[in-house]
């Protein structure tokens, strides 16, 4: 692992250096866009609108368009105006209860590794956020951009969250929350008891992205060129029935998967693909406990 | 001037269903964040003018169009694997816009490393009973649905969850991306005078969250900066005053002063 950015947690009069890793791979596969005919890589050829000339990269200024459809041309000079928080500081704004930052918030997310001088005051403030169950909110600059950020203690580690700005979330206005809608209590009732028989303890490692082994074997498959694995079938919809039978055959059936061990969470499919089969990322075995699907009228 | 950074029509990004064992209902999906960074193009100095990006082959040299171009995997021997549309169209297949329920489990559970974006779910009309119980049972039981989507022919995790009378689902990294770190440092056990006094210096600096006390600083100025340009005036903004740092060596009395700073007010919430 690399690190991708280097500085301080400031926290009270309290410094700590850490490093930030990226938590999360992002890109699985990597294609570049290449020419058919010869298999040449694609190169950008950058051209002017205007002159209709080649522009060198030393000619390239941003711009900025304005609603009036003018263009501010931005320079590098102009950029060096701005002050730009180059202290790399993991600055602690305040300290707030897990519960009450709304995942929708969340962006990227970072180990923190300190500094060996820094050992201690890392593990004091990971532990003191564990033990009071607490998230520092921070502010820090990440190339040029000031970005918000939560702190969180995370088995052994600092994880450094990224988060939107709030007036990035934008207000759903939807028809449907100003309308009155009855909810039958019976309804509700045999709702509850689908949640309860559908209920476990979330296990990241029950799901993984079919997608990206079908991806390898189309890759394997063409690199060998042999013929690609076949398309699953679609399974097709079932009779329409009301909510109130939906809900209680659902419960019927999320009990009867339950006797053979959460069929709902461990998809056949995904068994028969990394076991080597060329039915890749069938779809249709994975709907247990909802064999049948129906619409409530 | 900044509207079109900021006008957010919401529009639908995703048809398609929830299904919930065997209740099913359609739903329509929208994005629930923008990107309100500011959004330069590239001009050419010179003129102003706008800059395309025509692409060029380099092995021929020659101009590409786009229905030339395919998709190259570089594999680890170095061969190059071309891939077309139509080999990974199977892959989709059997990807339906689905939002399936596999299961129930509480917010908590959800490492949030694990995190992606966001989307308001909207019930069709015909559909609004279904979700309004949906939505309902799980704050009654404060709990959160575990699904399967198929989103742009893939399938993602994610998690619905209810947020103000809308559903929300939020989509999670596959948990096979998450990079284990295996750091090399001995988690030493802080003595028990700094841990109390570290303690109550998150005490006396916890307060509610609310997002809407901080700013972005860097991106006022620039937007400021923007103005001032099109104005015909560059302004420089006033650059930020450093903060006092140190406390590295006496962590016990940094922290006993950080307290003290708090408690006194000297210490703010928004340092920008």
């Amino acid at each position: 692992m690399r690190s991708v950015w280097r500085g301080a947690i400031s926290f009270g009069l309290v410094t700590i250096g850490v490093r930030l890793y990226t938590a999360t791979e992002e890109h699985d596969f990597r294609f570049h866009q290449v020419h058919r005919e010869d298999g040449g890589r694609i190169r950008y050829k950058r051209v002017c609108q205007v002159c209709g000339e080649e522009v060198a990269y030393a000619d390239i200024a941003k711009g900025y368009e304005l609603d009036d459809g003018r263009v501010v041309v931005m320079d590098a000079e102009d950029f060096d105006k701005l002050p730009v928080n180059t202290d790399h500081a993991i600055d602690v704004l305040e300290f707030v209860p897990v519960e009450e930052v709304d995942p929708i918030y969340f962006q990227k997310s970072y180990y923190l590794e300190p500094d060996k001088a820094a050992t201690r005051p890392y593990v004091l403030l990971r532990t003191a956020l564990e033990r009071s169950g607490q998230l520092a909110v921070v502010k820090i600059t990440i190339r040029q951009r000031e970005t918000l950020a939560l702190l969180r203690a995370r088995d052994d580690l600092l994880v450094m969250h990224t988060m939107l700005w709030p007036d990035e979330v934008r207000k759903p206005d939807f028809e449907f929350l100003d309308t009155d809608v009855e909810v039958r209590p019976q309804e509700l009732k045999m709702a509850s008891s689908l949640v309860e028989s559908m209920a476990g303890s979330f296990d990241p490692g029950d799901f993984s992205d079919d997608y990206t082994v079908a991806m390898q074997k189309v890759i394997e498959a063409k690199a060998e060129g042999a013929e690609l694995p076949e398309r699953p079938e679609v399974e097709e919809a079932g009779e329409v029935i009301d909510l109130m039978t939906a809900l209680e055959r659902s419960v019927e059936q999320a009990k009867t998967a339950r006797g053979g061990r959460s069929a709902a969470r461990k998809p056949a499919a995904k068994k028969a693909a990394s076991s080597g089969s060329s039915g890749s990322s069938g779809s249709s075995s994975r709907k247990a406990p909802a064999k049948k699907k129906a619409k409530p009228a | 001037m900044f509207a079109q950074v900021y006008a957010g029509v919401m529009r639908a990004v995703w048809r398609g269903s929830v299904s919930f064992g065997l209740v099913v209902f359609p739903v329509r999906l929208f994005g629930a964040t923008r990107d309100r960074g500011v959004r330069f193009h590239e001009v050419h100095r010179v003129d102003g003018g706008r800059v395309r990006h025509r692409r060029v082959c380099s092995v021929c040299g020659a101009g590409v169009e786009s229905s030339e171009v395919a998709k190259g995997y570089v594999l680890p021997d170095g061969r190059l694997v071309m891939v077309e549309a139509e080999d990974v169209a199977g892959l989709s297949a059997g990807v339906e816009p689905t939002i399936e329920v596999v299961q129930f489990a509480g917010v908590d559970e959800v490492d949030p490393v694990l995190w992606g974006r966001s989307y308001f779910v909207e019930p069709e009309r015909v559909a609004v009973g279904s979700y309004v119980v949906l939505r309902d049972v799980l704050v009654r039981l404060s709990r959160v649905a575990v699904v399967r989507a198929g989103l742009r022919g893939r399938e993602v995790l994610g998690v619905l969850r209810p947020r103000g009378g809308v559903l929300v689902l939020q989509t999670l990294v596959w948990p096979e991306r998450v990079v284990e770190p295996g750091f090399d440092f001995s988690g030493v056990v802080s003595g028990g005078a700094e841990l109390a006094v570290a303690e109550s210096l998150v005490e006396s600096m916890t307060a509610p969250f609310d997002g809407s006390v901080f700013s972005d600083g860097y991106g006022e100025r620039l937007a400021g900066l923007i103005e001032a340009k099109a104005a015909g005036a560059a302004e420089v903004p006033v650059a930020r005053a450093p903060e006092e740092t140190g406390g590295g060596v006496d962590l016990l009395g940094a922290l006993r002063r950080s307290v003290e700073r708090v408690r006194s007010g000297r210490l703010r919430r928004e340092g920008g």
